[in-house]
């Protein structure tokens, strides 16, 4: 069922267009990942979804309801976002998550909101660290509670910057690991952009691959050939299957 | 999306009503340091005594006249003028996203100083007359008042003007802000330079910070301007909570940033704007209540609004009593006492936050 449906999302900055009429559909219980090169628009793509930019033209329906047509409210209790840039201050992992309450708080914090919370730090494993400031925590304990803070906003879709960026091996994969499960268990929707190819095949369902602001290719995993990748990238690869999941290997100027 | 199967922690309920207690310890302290306040001086009244004249019980007409008439006017202009100082530092540091943010970082403060300097050069507003009090007056307090609260006006519509060229991003406010107070310290050097030494005399008398300058009518106006701009600021706690996260986030969170950092920005600058027109440049505690704050109950508005609010009242008016007292009978004005004590707190303060 869809979720989510991008039709014709155009944006331009300072004259400059950035995207050019991108579509693209994604249903529930699907992670997305938007790949591409620096520069290719993936950010703003992901921003003009939940209208932090305003896009100059297109819609973004969230089961036939336009977006654009929201406040900024309505639109905070749609889409859980997760920025690239992670900021600390002196509040507690618990406060920094209750934040994402905010969409919902009118005066006061109800047990509501508190409930839910603690529910979401014991399903990110962070009980431990739960009145800890966030200035205090590493890179992947603050991309947690980015994430947490996204997931009390109680989404239909989960938006990520490259959630993975900046972290090691272990906890790219206990991020991902987190962000699918969520998705297939809560049956919402996930797009993310990402850097890392072999990542995004192993965790996601459907690929978009953007490049100068226009899509070169949008698909399941099928999509995914060594002529796309040169397209986007320009490098030449080759894919190898691992257990159903594939696996690209860059190749140098000798083919190997 | 709905997480079930949550409690609620028995750490962050405690968590809450210590900061809780901080607040109402805080607002009794506020109390407490307001009677002795009131009793110190060259006339000494216990507290019992004070309690009693306040409740309406005469004790003496001297103790009813210097109560009433002196010590509880400039005691309350203390208290309120530190509260809307340190509560306007705290929401300039929120909007900003910067621990510097205070009307002295904006150039508030250098356009009233100049508006000053303007009406006793330009409007020959400042004379020379012998009192006990000092020797240079401003024959015109009100108007002098009126065009230092104009020109602070004027810089922050300049920064804001500019800064929503900008996308009303904080580097730009500051920046902005920065290049306006080195504007209008340039421009009130060249007032000073021609000025004769009355002029001169009655421009730096000006700029000396002093809360014994309000009556009842001027603490009025300044405790109506900061109680309905921290009602404000109170309703916005979650918007500055979010903005401290990032601009990104807060408008992941249904957060209108450039329109709650304007407007933040015009209201903070307004308290700051009336409060220093009224009783002159007071330094040093926009910018340390907050962080002394900061410190010991963390960067949530919640609470740091609040708490800063409490924390400002207290620190000028136990400067103020201190400025009244330790010269005495000599009696300095606050604003030498508050930069004195301001300087070597925030250094601590900034050793402490490195560890």
């Amino acid at each position: 069922m869809i979720n989510v449906n991008v039709n014709g999302v155009s944006f331009a900055y300072n004259g400059c267009s950035v995207l050019e009429k991108i579509s693209f559909h994604v249903n529930r219980g699907e992670l997305l990942a938007i790949l591409g090169p620096n520069g290719a628009g993936k950010t703003t793509l992901l921003k003009c979804m939940n209208s932090i930019h305003r896009p100059d033209g297109g819609t973004v329906l969230v089961e036939e309801r336009n977006v654009f047509a929201m406040s900024q409210n309505e639109i905070a209790r749609l889409f859980g976002y997760v920025p690239q840039r992670l900021e600390t201050a002196r509040l507690t992992v618990f406060d920094s998550i209750l934040l994402g309450r905010k969409p919902y708080i009118r005066w006061r914090v109800r047990e509501k909101d508190i409930r839910m919370v603690d529910a979401v730090i014991r399903r990110l494993s962070l009980e431990h660290l739960s009145l800890r400031h966030i200035d205090r925590l590493s890179g992947g304990e603050l991309q947690k509670v980015s994430i947490g803070r996204a997931l009390v906003q109680e989404p239909e879709i989960l938006l990520l910057d490259e959630p993975t960026s900046n972290l090691d091996l272990k906890n790219q994969l206990e991020i991902m690991n987190t962000v699918k499960d969520v998705v297939k268990s809560h049956q919402v929707s996930a797009v993310m952009t990402m850097h890392d190819l072999n990542t995004a095949m192993r965790y996601a369902d459907k690929f978009l691959f953007l490049k100068n602001g226009e899509i070169i290719s949008c698909g399941g995993c099928e999509s995914i050939n060594p002529e796309v990748i040169e397209e986007v990238y320009g490098v030449d690869v080759e894919i190898e299957y691992r257990n159903g999941h594939p696996v690209i290997h860059p190749l140098d100027d000798t083919g190997q | 999306m709905h997480f079930s199967g949550g409690q609620i922690p028995v750490e962050y309920s405690r968590h809450i009503k210590v900061r809780v207690a901080f607040l109402l310890s805080s607002l009794f302290f506020v109390g407490l340091v307001l009677i002795f306040s009131i009793g110190m001086g060259p006339v000494l009244i216990s507290p019992l005594e004070v309690l009693k004249t306040l409740s309406g019980e005469s004790i003496s007409r001297q103790f009813d006249m210097i109560i009433w008439n002196i010590r509880l006017p400039q005691a309350l202009t203390a208290v309120v003028a530190g509260m809307g100082l340190a509560v306007a530092g705290a929401v300039m540091q929120a909007i900003l996203r910067n621990p510097l943010g205070s009307p002295f970082t904006l150039g508030i403060s250098h356009a009233a100083a100049f508006g000053a300097a303007f009406s006793v050069m330009i409007l020959d507003l400042g004379t020379m007359t012998s009192s006990n009090v000092g020797a240079v007056s401003l024959n015109s307090p009100y108007l002098t008042t009126a065009i230092a609260f104009a020109f602070s006006l004027i810089a922050t519509c300049i920064i804001i003007a500019i800064s929503r060229l900008r996308m009303a991003r904080p580097e730009t406010m500051i920046l902005t802000g920065v290049a306006l107070g080195s504007l209008f310290t340039a421009g009130t050097m060249f007032l000073q330079y021609f000025a004769d030494d009355i002029q001169l005399a009655a421009m730096v008398f000006w700029t000396f910070g002093d809360v014994a300058r309000a009556s009842w009518i001027e603490l009025l106006l300044i405790a109506v301007v900061v109680s309905g701009a921290s009602v404000w600021f109170f309703l916005n706690r979650w918007n500055f909570n979010a903005i401290e996260a990032g601009d990104e986030t807060a408008k992941g969170l249904g957060v209108k940033v450039e329109q709650v950092r304007i407007i933040g920005m015009l209201i903070a600058s307004l308290v700051t704007a009336v409060i220093i027109s009224f009783l002159g440049i007071i330094g040093f505690v926009g910018l340390v209540c907050p962080h002394v704050c900061r410190r010991l109950i963390g960067d949530d508005y919640r609470f740091l609004l609040p708490g800063s609010c409490l924390v400002g009242g207290i620190l000028l008016l136990a400067a103020d009593t201190a400025a009244r007292l330790m010269l005495a009978p000599n009696v300095l004005p606050v604003s030498i006492l508050t930069a004195f004590m301001g300087a070597p707190v925030f250094i601590w303060l900034i050793i402490r936050s490195n560890r």
